[in-house]
């Protein structure tokens, strides 16, 4: 077979074609950011768990994320990154219908949503949907260090660096 | 060559035949040889027996082995099909076909009234969901007030209780979801549509003639 037939070839074009799972940001789950707290019933909390998000399987590794409960209202935690988004040079995408928004530098998604659980709490959550293990890093601090202004309680932070043996 | 049909038979051997399941799935066969892909590489993570056993799950869902949670430990039973404490590859098949976006609805809320139905009495009581809310909050280090939680609770079993006797059925259940479509996002998963290119496959399918070596 010559070299040009094998580049004809469809699994020669498959491989070409990046391995890191691209997600549409636009689909990205924003469950957190879609609650109302007037509407809110005991399964939409449940299936906030990080155990029922299946989606882990399918990435080789974890990516950044974290939850914490805000000193502000949920529309004061999406002002806030748009804020601190411009100030360090993100692209910023507010999502419609949704207290959500995406940061973007570089081959890096961020997505801060939030949402006012009850009367009074209000919790937010920032996690990486998109990006390079290598930029990942240095952006998440920059980020995260400028939240702590607003930031009541960090929950457990949910991220774990693991030395992947499913690489 | 002839040698087309030996190696996906090596490759497979012991699991069940793709072409099979891809004709009982929303599968192709090509996804469901990239599932295989992805199957390999959980299944022999912890221990290499091309089954995936609990600790594997764990380690695949949060890349750690240690995290015990009780949504993975329900859907980890859903997933084993058979009961034997471990996923074969035609449970995983199986299993991750009712996320499919291509899924029935139906399907969709008949796995989502067994996942919550955590005791398996056929409803979903109170007292399940009560514990399942503690234990979300548990783990995401959220605080509510007793009486806030039991409000919450007041709150979903006037909208979903409809004949008020205290438990959630399955018909009170499908209601319930189709007024509110949001709890069963977590029943779909984006990537299985293109679940080809974030695994692809070694095992040659038949559009490939043949390569030069």
């Amino acid at each position: 077979m010559s070299i040009e037939a094998v580049t004809e070839t469809k699994w020669f074009k498959k491989s070409l074609e990046t391995s890191e799972f691209k997600p549409n940001v636009l689909e990205s789950d924003d469950r957190l950011g879609k609650l109302r707290s007037d509407t809110i019933t005991a399964f939409d909390l449940i299936s906030l768990s990080a155990g029922l998000d299946l989606s882990g399987l399918f990435e080789r590794r974890k990516r950044k994320e974290t939850r914490f409960t805000a000193t502000v209202s949920a529309e004061g935690v999406v002002e806030k990154a748009k804020t601190i988004g411009e100030k360090l040079g993100y692209r910023v995408e507010k999502k419609k219908e949704a207290m959500a928004l995406g940061l973007g530098k570089g081959r890096t998604t961020v997505m801060v949503e939030a949402v006012e659980l009850v009367e009074g709490l209000v919790v937010a959550e920032v996690k990486v949907v998109e990006g390079e293990e290598e930029e990942e890093e240095s952006y998440w601090s920059e980020l995260i260090v400028e939240f702590e202004e607003i930031v009541l309680s960090w929950h457990s932070d949910v991220s774990v660096k693991v030395e992947s043996d499913l690489a | 060559m002839g040698c087309f049909h030996s190696k996906v038979a090596r490759e497979f051997r012991g699991h069940e035949d793709p072409v099979k399941l891809a004709s009982e799935t929303a599968f192709s066969v090509s996804e469901v040889e990239a599932l295989f892909e992805l199957f390999k590489s959980i299944s022999s993570s912890v221990v290499d027996d091309g089954l995936i056993n609990k600790e594997e799950f764990q380690l695949a869902l949060f890349k750690s082995r240690k995290r015990e949670n009780i949504f993975a430990n329900r859907i980890f039973d859903m997933f084993d099909v058979k009961r034997k404490g471990v996923i074969d590859f035609g449970d995983f098949v199986r299993s991750l076909n009712v996320f499919h976006p291509n899924a029935s609805l139906e399907d969709k809320i008949d796995f989502t009234f067994r996942l919550y139905d955590m005791d398996c009495t056929g409803y979903i009581e109170r007292q399940e969901v009560k514990q399942m809310l503690i234990a979300l909050l548990c783990e995401s280090e959220m605080k509510l007030a007793d009486e806030t939680i039991e409000i919450i609770l007041d709150k979903t079993f006037e909208d979903a209780d409809v004949n008020q006797d205290g438990k959630i059925d399955k018909l009170e259940w499908s209601d319930f979801v189709n007024k509110n479509p949001s709890l069963l996002k977590i029943m779909t998963l984006p990537y299985l549509r293109d679940i080809t290119t974030t695994f692809p496959s070694f095992v040659f399918n038949s559009e490939v003639d043949e390569i030069a070596t």
